[in-house]
């Protein structure tokens, strides 16, 4: 990993917000502050693990092999879920942490097999029922399940381990202590199967001049994305309003 | 071949699938060491262990919800419910996440899960272990549904929706749990989803119904032939999705006369679907307004289930009225 990677994650983070703020793709989760931790967390998993991934950028697809023009094909139409599946990725859908449990019973039935799971919630999540469900089915099953939740500090987020008798600790989001902090999780997971929960605490977002150094392999991974869009949906090409016709 | 009734020939076909397949695990509330509050489960957890029958916390949403988890990675889990009436916390996790998986995940993922849920009235349980809500997932594409009324059909089902790669719900109607005792193969079988039983042919009218309300509407057949020489053919609906229109169109079409009872409340019962599909199917061979026999629009009463639930005379005067019989 270098630098370089978590630049592009905020290149790509940012043309996604833009694209949901101008109503062409569904909401989009801005990971600001985040983009080092959503690479720190591609990389602590490892390629057998189970991700179940909230709505920032899916930053562990892209270690498995997928390409930024598939993240955004799939913000324009959701049909890329079935590549994200084959990565052994789980994407949201409505409830903001209806797959805490999910993920839970995940981690349980892969257990002996020596694989976790890690399920991404932002600290708003945290106020869902679903986290507490999930957290508690974990902690009475024994699950090797890695709870992240990215945090800017406006809710307690490692306090809530010890009501769950699940081990937590906190880290800042920066790329260099959010990955050995991941790195331990996973591997605590594991060995002992046993739920983590690991915040994340906010860091400084990637500078501008960092991001703009990507933009054109943004633009160029954009317009392959629109193209195979367009590919699926031939008629929406002659809408002068369809998605495909739009730029961010 | 044993004699059983719906409760032991639950016990069976979870045994055997067990016994032969390992990856079928047991979750829910006392489903382990209690044995279910129904006893369905019993002597599971003595001969398959505690990572095969889960005790799990009190939560129906965390039930269904690390039920698809487990069926993901591929295992074939039984998720019970205590009473189909507490299923609603578990209710988003089933139509926003077990339904939609295959769909939303471009065919990658199944979610194979089993739910089993005792529903209806008739154990002055009042009305919050009465109800029947299976219209709520019969309306929910990506859910089989389905609802036994013999024993040999509770094994059968039960093991045709573990074979399948799609989630199956079934009702298991309580009320006959034990009263209804039938033979059972003792080895594995299935019932095939989506295909209905002819269980008393006739020529005079169609009486459709399942769970329960088949068995008061056999009675109402038979006072209908001792008292009014009505000759009704009584159809087990069986799986309410996918349900077998063939076979329900093909006796509609041929009486001319219809009839559908269950316990749900009327308005938008599952018989809302099945008199808008046979209307659709025979409108030209009816020769009577249909007729739907069902619980009240109420919430499900106590001390008054027993003018709530159909009975065989409510039955039978629909019927009567299908053929202008005063």
């Amino acid at each position: 990993m270098s630098s370089a990677t978590v630049a592009w994650v905020a290149a790509l983070d940012r043309r996604l917000l833009r694209l949901a703020e101008r109503g062409i793709t569904p909401p989009h989760t801005a990971a600001q502050g985040f983009e080092g931790a959503l690479v720190a967390m591609g990389e602590a998993i490892s390629p057998s693990d189970w991700v179940f991934w909230g709505r920032t950028i899916c930053a562990p697809a892209l270690t498995r092999g997928a390409e930024a023009e598939v993240l955004l094909a799939h913000a324009f139409d959701g049909l890329e879920l079935g590549e994200l599946a084959a990565r052994r990725i789980v994407t949201c859908t409505l409830g903001p942490a209806t797959r805490v449990p999910q993920a839970a019973g995940l981690a349980w039935a892969a257990r002996e097999d020596g694989i976790a799971a890690l399920v991404e919630l932002g600290e708003d999540a945290l106020s869902d029922g679903d986290v507490h469900v999930g957290l508690n089915f974990a902690a009475v099953l024994d699950s090797p399940l890695v709870v992240v939740v990215r945090s800017t500090g406006r809710r307690p987020v490692v306090e809530r381990g010890e009501g769950y008798g699940v081990a937590a600790l906190s880290a800042s989001a920066a790329y260099d202590e959010a990955l050995p902090a991941l790195t331990e999780a996973m591997g605590r997971a594991r060995i002992q199967r046993q739920p983590q929960l690991v915040e994340l605490r906010r860091t400084n977002p990637s500078s501008a001049a960092a991001i703009a150094a990507h933009d054109d392999a943004v633009e160029q991974a954009l317009r392959a994305a629109e193209a195979r869009v367009a590919a699926r949906h031939p008629t929406t090409l002659t809408e002068p309003h369809g998605a495909t016709g739009r730029r961010a | 071949m044993s004699t059983m009734n719906i409760v032991q020939a639950i016990a069976s076909a979870l045994g055997h699938a067990m016994e032969t397949d390992p990856r079928v695990v047991i979750l829910g509330e006392d489903v382990g060491k209690f044995g279910g509050v129904f006893r369905a489960t019993l002597g599971l957890h003595e001969r398959f262990g505690d990572s095969r029958v889960i005790d799990t916390p009190l939560s129906e949403s965390g039930i269904i919800g690390t039920a698809i988890g487990m069926a993901l990675y591929g295992l074939r889990p039984v998720a019970e419910i205590q009473f189909a009436d507490f299923v609603y916390p578990g209710f988003d996790q089933i139509v926003s996440e077990l339904a939609k998986y295959r769909y939303r995940s471009g065919g990658h993922f199944t979610a194979p899960v089993v739910v089993r849920m005792p529903y209806g009235g008739g154990i002055r349980g009042g009305l919050y272990h009465s109800q029947s809500p299976e219209a709520y997932f019969a309306h929910t594409p990506g859910l089989n549904v389905v609802v036994p009324s013999t024993p040999h059909d509770a094994k059968g089902l039960l093991l045709a929706a573990l074979a399948c790669d799609d989630p199956t719900i079934i009702l298991e109607p309580k009320r006959i749990y034990r009263a209804a005792r039938g033979e059972v193969p003792d080895g594995g079988y299935t019932v095939p989803i989506g295909k209905a039983a002819v269980v008393r042919p006739g020529d005079d009218v169609t009486v459709l119904a399942y769970g329960a309300m088949l068995h008061t509407a056999l009675e109402a057949a038979e006072l209908l032939e001792a008292e009014h020489e009505v000759d009704a053919e009584v159809i087990d609906v069986r799986t309410l999705v996918p349900y077998d229109l063939e076979t329900l169109a093909e006796s509609v079409s041929r009486t001319g006369r219809l009839v559908v009872a269950h316990e749900a409340p009327k308005t938008c019962g599952y018989g809302a679907e099945l008199v808008a599909a046979l209307s659709e199917a025979c409108f030209w061979r009816l020769e009577a307004p249909i007729e739907r026999v069902t619980g009240l629009d109420t919430p499900f009463p106590h001390t008054l289930e027993h003018y709530y639930l159909p009975d065989k005379h409510r039955i039978a005067d629909a019927a009567l009225r299908t053929l202008e019989i005063p």
